[in-house]
């Protein structure tokens, strides 16, 4: 109920979990080298991501402008590229951007020095404060388990699997065996 | 017989381009121009208490959407030169979506299931065709849709059907653990077996 | 999925090729795939004209009844573009179609053994260009028509590929030992009479037949049906959509031998009745009647072309998987209205399947292999080869998630990977478990084919395709 006041309070929540939107401009002229260091991060590994345990999901986008639908009386152009960056995450955003602007800081520099006017180096504090002045509001979040925390639906997901191979080999084990199997298998 | 879990998924994360590709798991980011009026309506979609929950809902069942969001963008964050000062014409509407399954079949889904509800978010943005047909409908998906650059997910191969089943599965197999190490062998392959029958919904 | 009726559409059945809408393997004993290459567009077009006044069609069969032989023709892409079909054309035709089979082996589960570099010779290369398909009453008829289509080919300067002879086997099983091929899509305007089962379900316990759009282009599908205006599915560019529609050839080999062996161990292992767990895997008995409604023994008799044979749904009358288990092939391959919403996340999904076995039984009691060929020549047609064909093999078959089955992929077809499946025990019956298997059906080769209406397969020969 307290996270039911709580989402309703915070649009960006869904339960526990925090959406963060933020929309960052480009230099211009450095559009492609953005992309190219984007494109190589996940190159050997699932990429930086990984080593902040609390997200669920998160891209980078690279937007070149709106587009214009031919129903459109004018268009409404952004003027310069623009870079977004999502991610879902585990609770508190606060904590979230700490971890983010020092703990991927070899990444965070070499992405956000791209973007203009942002922190030389785009780290630390002074990242965190810029990324916060370019977040977007969300209207609506929603998730399809959003209770569950990242370390939560790994262990779900191993202990089902478990769970699916011991009642696979079920049939040819004796009950002490399966019994010992499912103390030591299922968690 | 032998006892192997397949190792490699299926590749069922087809119809998008690879930038949007995570494993299982695809990216959908989209924005679309919205019309005057949906800066009105917009807002009160996100949070009336029967609009939005109800598509919701369908998402819900769907069940192959692990998170969404839509955000109603009026002004951009200005940082200074050279950042050009833009004023915006329009809102626009950005949604992106976290999935799995086939683009095609997601887009299907889209029309088919969530016909009202797609108008209720989308029937303010220019150009928007209706959710059927299909056609126009995913033409307009595709002229709108941007390719992600780097694309995250903590469990790749996992789907969201998966980890919904997973979650319910949870309290039935702690029930059994609490009672297992005080069981007779007899008494808990008994109990494994209700377990089996309680959870084949979820196993 | 609008209930409003449409506008009656007739469809031009003399301008359509005739193994489409009429199942020939029921009207004929024989049947041979004949693959041609074409090195030389003019000589490939002056061989098609010959043809096109002999292609059979869809048109009623005259009072003399069904003729002594039918021939049916399709075009691979690369077969289009030796007969010199300008690019700006073949352009208009759907990706897949163009890429090909071999293209989307990976999509497939088409890995492995069943990788098209081990495909046989001619197949997945773009050697294959012609498909003439020659359905015969029996072995002279079909010898007959085949030294005629040698003869003109080689007089032609064309070559031969590969040819493939199939045939039905008694009482129309498939090698497994399956009664196969019932449960076809019901057509508006051709086969209104098999909606019930065949169609589409309808909230209200009736059914309708699907547009014909859906199987033969250029003219109104699904998607129509709802469109304020009209709009006719995607198709080539005239004159080659009109009355044309795209086919899917597979060539799958069974191993006959490890599936019995399979089954009869599990059956033993898990204490089954091995008739059921047979039942169990494919979702109907060895004589076809569906476990839906027949789900504890197998009938007497059963004729699964008897009207209602087909009239069964899965969540209204076994929404658990109590009966017909979640994962059996025939509930995965045709959910029906399995996937809840009312069927309306599987009704673009249908293919209109015409497959055929190939190569001698293995004797009945054999649980060895004897290193022979058999199996299935996988036959299907649809409009949209990426939305039908593919949804099914990729979304359906080889992934289990739509389902609530994680990654179980059909037991029977198993793939590079091996099929596992869950069958539902109804309380305070316990699940069982079958686990992944070796693969019981590898693909030995296969090309996606077009085939184009008569008007379009005239213009094909004549060069004027746009």
């Amino acid at each position: 109920m307290l996270l039911d006041l709580a989402s309703i309070r915070d649009p960006n929540r869904a339960g526990q979990a925090y959406a963060l939107t933020f929309l960052c401009p480009i230099m211009p002229g450095h559009e492609d080298l953005l992309r190219d260091e984007l494109e190589h991060l996940g190159a050997d590994g699932p990429g930086p991501l990984a080593r902040l345990p609390r997200t669920h999901f998160g891209r980078w986008v690279i937007c070149p402008d709106f587009v214009t639908d031919p129903a459109q009386p004018h268009p409404d152009s952004l003027g310069c590229e623009y870079l977004i960056f999502t991610c879902c995450i585990d609770g508190d955003p606060d904590s979230y951007l700490d971890a983010l602007c020092t703990e991927l800081a070899p990444e965070t520099r070499r992405i956000w020095r791209h973007c203009i006017n942002a922190p030389d180096p785009a780290e630390g504090p002074a990242l965190k404060a810029y990324l916060q002045h370019n977040q977007i509001r969300t209207g609506l979040f929603y998730s399809a388990y959003p209770t569950t925390t990242v370390p939560d639906v790994r262990r779900v997901l191993g202990q089902r699997s478990a769970l699916r191979r011991l009642a696979v080999d079920a049939p040819d084990l004796s009950p002490a065996e399966l019994q010992q199997r499912f103390l030591a298998e299922v968690r | 017989m032998s006892v192997a879990t397949p190792t490699s998924a299926p590749t069922t994360a087809t119809g998008t381009r690879g930038g949007n590709v995570d494993g299982q798991a695809i990216a959908i980011t989209v924005f679309s121009t919205v019309k005057w009026w949906g800066r009105v309506v917009l807002p009160f979609v996100f949070v009336a208490p029967k609009v939005a929950p109800k598509t919701l809902t369908t998402l819900q069942r769907l069940s192959f959407i692990h998170f969404a969001r839509w955000s109603l963008i009026t002004q951009i964050p200005h940082n200074g030169a050279p950042q050009p000062e833009t004023k915006l014409r329009y809102p626009h509407l950005y949604f992106e979506s976290n999935f799995n399954g086939g683009w095609e079949e997601y887009i299907d889904a889209f029309s088919h299931i969530l016909t009202t509800g797609m108008w209720t978010f989308w029937g303010s943005s220019y150009g928007f065709p209706k959710a059927l047909p299909t056609g126009p409908f995913k033409a307009y998906i595709k002229a709108n849709e941007m390719e992600a650059s780097h694309f995250y997910s903590a469990y790749p191969e996992a789907t969201t059907t998966e980890i919904k089943q997973a979650i319910e599965l949870d309290p039935m197999v702690a029930e059994l653990r609490e009672r297992a190490d005080r069981m007779t062998p007899e008494e808990f392959a008994t109990a494994f077996a209700e377990l089996m029958s309680e959870a084949q919904r979820c196993c | 999925m609008a209930t409003a009726a449409p506008e009656a559409v007739r469809i031009d059945l003399g301008d359509v090729q005739g193994d489409i809408l009429r199942a020939y393997g029921n009207a004929y004993e024989r049947t041979t795939y004949v693959f041609v290459g074409i090195d030389e567009p003019g000589r490939g077009r002056e061989w098609l004209h010959g043809l096109v006044d002999r292609v059979t069609t869809a048109a009623p069969w005259a009072d003399a009844g069904k003729p002594a032989h039918a021939m049916n023709v399709a075009f691979t892409a690369a077969g289009l573009r030796a007969l010199g079909v300008p690019d700006r054309v073949l352009r208009t035709f759907s990706d897949e179609f163009l890429q090909g089979m071999a293209e989307r082996a990976g999509l497939l589960g088409d890995t492995g053994d069943a990788a098209p570099a081990r495909w046989e010779r001619g197949f997945g290369t773009g050697e294959a260009h012609v498909l003439v398909t020659i359905n015969a009453l029996g072995p002279t008829e079909l010898d007959a028509a085949l030294a005629e289509l040698r003869t003109e080919v080689v007089r032609h300067g064309l070559q031969i590929v590969s040819e493939q002879p199939a045939q039905l086997l008694p009482q129309s099983r498939e090698h497994f030992g399956f009664a196969d091929g019932f449960a076809q899509p019901a057509v508006e305007g051709v086969t209104d009479d098999k909606a019930v089962g065949g169609g589409v379900p309808l909230p209200h316990g009736t059914w309708r037949a699907l547009a014909p759009g859906e199987f033969i282009l250029g003219y109104p599908d699904e998607d129509t049906r709802v469109d304020p205006k009209r709009r006719l599915p995607n198709a080539p560019a005239a004159p080659l959509g009109k009355s044309g529609t795209y086919m899917v050839w597979r060539k799958l080999h069974q191993d006959v031998a490890l599936f019995r062996r399979t089954v009869r161990d599990a059956a033993q292992r898990l204490d089954r009745d091995e008739l059921l767990l047979r039942a169990k895997i494919v979702g109907r008995w060895d004589d076809g009647a569906p476990l839906v409604t027949h789900p504890d023994t197998q009938p007497d008799e059963f004729d699964g072309r008897a009207e209602g044979a087909n009239d069964f749904l899965y969540e209204r009358a076994d929404g658990d998987g109590h009966r017909c288990p979640l994962g059996a092939h025939i509930r995965r391959s045709n959910p029906r209205d399995a996937l809840g919403f009312e069927g309306r996340l599987s009704f673009r999904h249908r293919i209109i399947r015409r497959g055929m076995p190939y190569g001698d039984p293995l004797p009945p009691d054999a649980l060895a292999d004897d290193g022979a060929d058999r199996g299935l020549v996988f036959v299907c047609f649809n409009a949209s080869i990426s939305r039908q064909f593919e949804g099914i093999q990729v979304q359906w078959l080889n992934d289990g998630n739509i389902f609530g089955l994680g990654h179980d992929r059909d037991y029977l077809l198993g793939g590079t990977n091996g099929g596992s499946m869950v069958i539902q025990g109804r309380p305070p019956d316990p699940p069982c478990y079958l686990a992944p298997q070796g693969p019981f059906v590898t693909t030995r080769a296969g090309e996606y084919l077009f085939v184009p209406g008569i008007t379009a397969l005239a213009a094909i020969a004549d060069g004027v395709t746009g």
